[in-house]
């Protein structure tokens, strides 16, 4: 059994974590509940705002959170090209997706320069702050970005952003074309995948060609690991799903690295966890099927 | 109020399967009119209503509104004043916003404020649209609209769309989805709705019956020309007298 010493450094450690990969379950909503897009680009365009960070933070004097801003603003142009080449090439969702992640790849590298940048010694955002105290603040921060997409979701352009995806020939009817919503709806995701990676970046100190790797597979399983214990029956309830799913994700990883799994078959279990997950929603869904209807036509 | 000039839609030209799907030299419909239109499968009903809403543009004539020539402009700037209906209640309202959310949501123009909160300003206006259909939607303006019956939901939709002020409205067999008893009373609301509202309507039905008692003139549809253009306003059609039309032109199609 493990000792009350070892609980609370591991739970910090469970926060921390799952505040930063929260915000790419965030991103995920905005993708995949929102436009309806399940956007394979978030796997590359997470590495691209911790390259993008790693590099600024290393070869320029610009201060960390500006840093950030970039790290999330070149995310957003991935989000801009997987977009256009579904809404103007008219290629498949999926494929235009995987067509990102591959190139994003390549350009990660090139931003990088080499493979993997250490960010020893580095300025970041977390400072000011002692170390102990680093958990609550990056839940405070995961939760500010959360209260502002709520904010955002609650207005008339949240409200077609979510039609979108839900109904398009409603946005039709109101005089829109769902694609721009779509476009938007990707650029808000992408960057805030962006984000997140940049701040993992600090959190790790280092920024790795290979560490968005499995990020689809992990946030999918992140939300409807929230949705079936949450369900996603107005925004709030949806995005408190999204909070709640990346914390209990990141708290079965840890478990799971606990019960000295063997860091090769960690794939099997989070694909296991996943398949749990959707199985678990599906009965929830059938089981409630006439008192609510998700977020998303769910 | 409504004027088509020589449209002509047609699919596939030059080539082998090439189909004329709508060909009418002339048509006006009035201010404020109901107007019918039933026809076999591929008469160019659905065409015409996508004509007039612009999803289909016509190459060829010209359509005028309120005198205004709009031949030239696509759905996204037409759905300002004209709006649609479909059959299936799920095109119409999303399921998982609530009544007054699909409402508001409607209600929104381009060119407002994107950024505003949706649920700003009062609710009586809304409150007073529902209780006109007689369902109790009024009180149930929370509940989701994926919940409602497929009678209610399209009320919801009807009133979502009168909320945007249309000039025209049209309605594709929009009452074909629901069950005999509610069909024939949603519609009466709804006529006395476009009535209060100045609305020129233009419903397509496959309900003869409903043709009938309703409105000011009844289209046959036959091949993309209107075959028959019958004016019920003034002098009352029985429903015999319709029914041996209809059959004449099918007959002459080929399809009995």
């Amino acid at each position: 059994m493990m000792s009350i010493n070892e609980l609370i450094p591991m739970l910090g450690s469970v926060l921390e974590l799952s505040s930063i990969y929260s915000i790419v379950t965030l991103g995920l909503v905005f993708s995949f509940r929102m436009v309806g897009f399940a956007d394979l680009t978030i796997e590359s365009s997470f590495t691209t705002g911790a390259a993008v960070y790693a590099v600024l933070i290393t070869q320029t004097s610009i201060s960390p959170l500006l840093a950030l801003a970039l790290a999330g603003l070149a995310g957003s142009v991935a989000g801009v090209c997987t977009a256009l080449l579904h809404v103007k090439g008219h290629i498949s969702r999926l494929l235009s997706g995987i067509i990102m992640m591959t190139i994003l790849y390549s350009v990660n590298l090139q931003i990088m320069g080499k493979g993997n940048l250490q960010l020893v010694n580095t300025v970041t955002i977390f400072d000011a702050v002692p170390t102990g105290v680093r958990p609550v603040c990056m839940v405070l921060l995961a939760l500010l970005i959360y209260a502002a997409s709520f904010l955002l979701l609650k207005t008339h352009f949240g409200y077609l952003l979510r039609t979108c995806g839900e109904n398009p020939s409603v946005v039709e009817k109101l005089g829109y074309r769902a694609g721009g919503f779509v476009i938007l709806g990707l650029v808000i995701s992408n960057a805030l995948t962006s984000l997140s990676g940049a701040i993992a970046a600090q959190y790790y100190g280092y920024s790795d060609v290979g560490m968005g790797t499995g990020l689809i597979v992990a946030v999918f399983a992140a939300l409807i690991l929230g949705e079936s214990v949450c369900s996603p029956k107005s925004i709030f309830r949806l995005l408190a799903a999204a909070f709640i799913g990346s914390i209990l994700y990141r708290l079965a990883f840890e478990i799971g690295l606990r019960m000295n799994i063997h860091p090769w078959n960690l794939r099997i279990a989070v694909g296991l966890l996943l398949a749990v997950a959707l199985v678990l929603k599906q009965a929830i869904n059938r089981k409630h099927s006439k008192l609510f209807v998700g977020v998303g036509g769910i | 109020m409504i004027r088509l000039e020589n449209i002509n839609v047609t699919f596939g030209k030059g080539t082998e399967t090439e189909v004329c799907a709508l060909d009418i030299p002339a048509l006006e419909l009035f201010e404020g009119s109901w107007n019918n239109v039933i026809g076999p499968n591929g008469s160019g009903k659905s065409t015409l209503l996508k004509v007039i809403c612009g999803q289909i543009l016509s190459l060829e004539g010209k359509i005028f509104i309120t005198g205004k020539n709009i031949t030239g402009s696509g759905a996204s700037k037409r759905f300002d004043y004209v709006q649609m209906i479909e059959q299936d209640p799920r095109n119409n309202t999303v399921a998982s916003m609530t009544i007054e959310e699909n409402l508001r949501l409607y209600a929104f123009r381009r060119g407002s404020p994107a950024l505003s909160f949706l649920k700003s300003g009062s609710v009586a206006e809304i409150r007073k649209l529902l209780a006109r259909f007689d369902m109790g939607l009024e009180d149930r303006l929370h509940s989701q609209a994926g919940l409602l019956s497929g009678g209610q939901r399209q009320a919801v939709a009807v009133a979502a769309v009168l909320l945007r002020n249309p000039k025209i409205l049209l309605l594709d067999e929009f009452t074909a989805a629901i069950d005999p008893k509610t069909a024939p009373k949603l519609l009466n609301i709804v006529k006395q709705l476009a009535a209060d509202f100045k609305i020129t309507v233009i419903m397509v039905s496959h309900d003869l019956e409903q043709v009938i008692n309703s409105g000011d003139r009844i289209f046959i549809l036959s091949s993309g020309k209107v075959a028959e253009d019958i004016a019920t306003a003034a002098a009352k059609i029985t429903k015999a007298e319709l029914v041996a039309k209809y059959t004449r032109v099918l007959e002459e199609e080929g399809v009995l």
